[in-house]
């Protein structure tokens, strides 16, 4: 690695967005968003297309400025001070394009240089690189003859090369086979175990759900929540659904249920009932006290509350026109 | 983005089978495969691993993207391509012109007829093609999207820039190489001496450098494709002028009446001419790419500065040495007078609004503000440096050819130069007055006051007709002073040595006039005061 630099001694936030906007004539693209992120920790941005998720993280990565507000990397202001900004970050965007006559070991030997790696220094950090995101064997392929998958490593690898203290990758999944993904997942995680601080955005939420410490959902330019997958869950006031089964008949069942008022049966097949329920963990954990308590032989009690895209669509959904 | 995990997956494992001898990809069976070249360290011991610690140590001091291109482009077809009709040229002129001249060949001096082929041989790749090269280069990057991996890096604009020129120049040395062998056999030959061979050969390499320099600001000017294919344009346009130059100055100066102190003279001042034009022209083009919140301006302004020096010295030293003709004084200072209204138009486009970080380094003394204010981005300050800075180089040149002169001095000079400041401070300031209310709805691209400039340029060529025929039936036939609106005959007529100085003193105070009124809406960027560098910054360049 290289010898920590007293740029780590920065205990803030490292990366902190205030009341960011961004308009492009009428569309607001980015609407008084600010969160931050302590170090060492991996941040998920969530949102549907157009949300303007890549309009934020390119400002960050001081690609873009923003109309108002200030987004900042360790402290640094990415609007006033890019170079500083610059030399910490990696940033992964979501289309990029590539040279000609180029191939993978000279992409990233190029890149190295570019970040002012000379020598000894660069020769390791390429093949660390090369070694982390298993391009090891890809070093002689052009460019141009890289399957979506591996242009996404090398992208990555890229980001990587200077060892940046902060990464920002703009849905680095997209296009990726399922083992690939796990890949990712391990990739995301041990940098984030090096004290990496890594944002990270996606359509989906499933997708992040195992890599993010937190998440914060934006549509429309706004965040909507931030928090981790529970605490987001845990506060909405939401429609769950539920699928208990009993040992014996329905009708007792069905009886204490229906003395509910927010219970809605749904369909009831043999020792199977399907119903919602509206609230969150608490109301579900009341409900399942009541039934037992009304000595009904519970053999299954299981909700969907795990169907992260229903927390996404429920959230997202209408919540900003 | 294609968001078909199938599809993915079935590339994906296109990919594997291909690189199957490879292995696994995803990491886990690396260690058979050794790594690439590139990420080893040289561990050769003796001769050879000395010689390769050496190389590999130069080539850290070299701009990355030169190494880059070299890379690259030595596999591009472009440049392959080039490279080897340049060499069929070559010989094919070498056979043709030995079999033309055949039995003198043996006798008779011939080299000198040989160099005309050669010349066109290296100038039309080096002033044609390697500029348009580089134009081409730096705006796919812009286009594909690979710049935007490239400024995040640690890469500052201007290396950008420069090794993008490096790579131009690279280019060069090759072809220039490939036809060495050729200017040794005109040599052989005799008939041409190596002055004149060098000389050639240093205007030939500075022209298409200037025009590489400029063809790389070409290629900033916009992220358009419509933009960029009229900047290619523009770039082919001053290729084809460059091309005719450099052939008039080489063909006909050097070559046919030879090299004398003369020439030796123009061809000194052309490079140093030359090379401040590349400085400004690099200079601009890493300022186009620079962070928006950077200060983009005061370095191009000190630029400009030694630019006019230099423009001025220059004819300054031909006027007094080798031809004392006061016409000479007077395009002098047509191209000052041109020159910094167009400089003051870009200016125009400057925002006035500064970011805290430009403001972090304004100058914060008094005799500092009061000196270097002018210096600062901004259109007011702009056009007061253009218009101040143009009138002092204008000044002092027209009194040189006034005291120089003396023996004919017809004071034509003088009056020229009064026509002069008249049109850079009443045409910038025309368009400055209204580059405010435009601005405020059109934005600021450069390209607004530049199309400005035109239209007042176009109409002021028009109006004295328009007025005339309107009043008096007929355009008039002589020059009046209506007729000072157009400035292209009022030029030629101060040219001509036959300018009433009642006129001259007409157009200095019209354009005097705007230039005050102009004043009126500066006191806004008077009042920049310098900003503290947040204690963040500091601490952070204290730990580096
Ligand atoms: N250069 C631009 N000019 C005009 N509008 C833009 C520009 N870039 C983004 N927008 C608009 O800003 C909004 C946010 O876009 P952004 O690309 O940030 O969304 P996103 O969350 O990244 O979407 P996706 O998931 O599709 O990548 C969109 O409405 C888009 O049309
Ligand atoms: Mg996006």
């Amino acid at each position: 690695m290289i010898p920590e630099s007293p740029a780590l001694s920065w205990d803030g936030p490292v990366i902190e967005l205030q009341n960011l906007c961004r308009n492009f004539g009428e569309t607001r693209a980015v609407d008084h968003v600010s969160f931050t992120v302590p170090r060492g920790s991996v941040f998920g941005y969530i949102g549907p297309n157009g949300a303007g998720k890549t309009t934020s993280m390119r400002i960050l990565a001081t690609l873009g400025l923003p109309t108002s507000g200030e987004a900042l990397v360790e402290g640094l202001s990415a609007i006033n001070d890019p170079e500083r900004v610059r030399s910490r970050l990696g940033f992964m965007p979501d289309s990029f394009g590539t040279y000609a006559d180029t191939n993978c070991a000279e992409y990233l030997d190029f890149f190295a240089r570019a970040q002012g790696l000379i020598g000894r220094e660069r020769t390791r950090r390429l093949r660390w690189v090369m070694d982390f995101t298993g391009l090891r064997g890809l070093a002689n392929k052009p460019i141009r003859g890289l399957s979506k998958g591996m242009r996404q490593r090398l992208c990555l690898g890229r980001a990587l090369v200077h060892d940046p203290a902060v990464l920002i990758l703009d849905e680095p999944a997209a296009g990726l086979d399922p083992r690939a993904r796990i890949d990712l997942r391990r990739i995301i995680r041990s940098l984030a175990a090096e004290n990496k601080t890594i944002l990270i955005s996606s359509h989906i939420l499933t997708e992040l759900s195992e890599m993010c410490d937190r998440v914060g959902i934006i549509e429309q330019g706004k965040l909507l929540a931030t928090g981790t997958f529970e605490e987001i869950r845990g506060t909405l006031k939401q429609n769950r659904e539920i699928v208990i089964r009993v040992a014996g008949e329905t009708d007792d069942a069905m009886r204490s249920l229906q003395s509910f008022e927010d219970v809605e049966v749904l369909s009831s097949e043999g020792h199977k009932i399907h119903f919602t329920i509206h609230g969150g963990d608490q109301r579900q954990m009341d409900l399942l006290r009541s039934l037992i308590g009304a000595g009904i032989e519970l053999l299954e009690y299981s909700s969907r509350d795990d169907s992260l895209e229903d927390v996404f669509l429920q959230i997202t959904e209408g919540r900003v026109q | 983005m294609s968001d078909h995990p199938e599809k993915a997956l079935a590339i994906d494992k296109n990919g594997l089978s291909k690189s199957d001898q490879n292995g696994d990809v995803c990491g886990d069976a690396e260690a058979e495969f050794p790594y690439h070249w590139l990420a080893l360290d040289v561990e050769r011991d003796g001769f050879w691993g000395k010689v390769d610690h050496a190389s590999r140590r130069v080539a850290e001091w070299f701009n990355p993207i030169l190494v880059k291109e070299a890379r690259q482009s030595l596999k591009s077809r472009q440049f392959i391509i080039t490279f080897f009709l340049l060499l069929i040229a070559s010989c094919f002129w070498t056979v043709f012109g030995v079999i033309v001249n055949a039995p003198n060949v043996y006798y008779v001096p011939t080299g000198d007829a040989m160099i005309y082929g050669y010349y066109f041989v290296l100038a039309i790749p080096l002033i044609g093609m390697v500029p348009l090269a580089a134009q081409r280069s730096l705006a796919a990057e812009i286009d594909e999207q690979t710049f935007e991996m490239l400024v995040i890096t640690k890469l500052s604009s201007m290396r950008i820039v420069m090794g993008k020129l490096n790579s131009a120049m690279l280019q060069m040395l090759i072809y220039f190489a490939a036809i060495v062998p050729c200017l040794a056999f005109t040599y052989l030959l005799r008939g041409i001496d190596l002055l004149t061979i060098t000389t050639l050969i240093v205007v030939i390499f500075f022209t298409a450098l200037v025009v590489t320099a400029a063809a790389l600001m070409m290629a900033t000017l916009t992220e358009k494709r419509a933009g960029q294919t009229l900047a290619l344009l523009a770039t082919i346009f001053v290729v084809f002028i460059a091309e005719i130059w450099c052939a008039a100055f080489c063909l006909d100066a050097i070559l046919r009446r030879g090299v004398d102190s003369e020439e030796l003279v123009l061809t000194g001042l052309f490079v140093i001419v030359g090379l401040s034009c590349v400085a400004l022209f690099v200079k601009v083009a890493a300022s186009r790419i620079a962070p928006v919140t950077e200060n983009r301006s005061t370095g191009l302004r000190y630029l400009m500065f030694l630019q006019q020096l230099i423009w001025a010295g220059s004819i300054g030293l031909i006027f007094l040495f080798l031809d004392g003709d006061e016409d000479l004084v007077s395009i002098g200072n047509l191209v000052i007078g041109t020159y910094w209204l167009l400089m003051g138009t870009f200016m125009l486009a400057e925002s006035p609004e500064l970011s805290p970080r430009v403001q972090r380094g304004l100058p914060s003394t008094f005799a500092g503000r009061a000196i270097l204010t002018w210096f600062n981005p901004g259109p007011g300050t702009g056009f007061v440096y253009a218009v101040a800075t143009g009138t002092a180089g204008i000044t002092v040149m027209a009194l040189l050819g006034m005291t120089a002169g003396g023996r004919s001095s017809s004071g034509q000079s003088l009056l020229f130069a009064m026509v002069m400041v008249g049109y850079l401070t009443g045409y910038l300031g025309i368009v400055r007055l209204l580059m405010i209310p435009l601005s405020r709805r059109l934005g600021r691209a450069f390209t607004l006051p530049v199309s400005i400039l035109a239209s007042v340029l176009l109409l002021s060529l028009l109006l004295p007709s328009v007025i005339s025929v309107a009043t008096t039936g007929s355009t008039g036939g002589s020059y009046a002073a209506i007729d000072t609106f157009n400035w292209a005959w009022t030029i030629s007529e101060a040219m001509d040595r036959r300018f009433s100085p009642n006129l001259a003193v007409l157009i200095l105070l019209v354009g005097g006039v705007i230039a005050l009124l102009n004043l009126a809406f500066l006191f806004r960027e008077f009042d920049y005061r310098r900003i503290a560098v947040p204690q963040r910054v500091l601490d952070d360049s204290a730990g580096e």
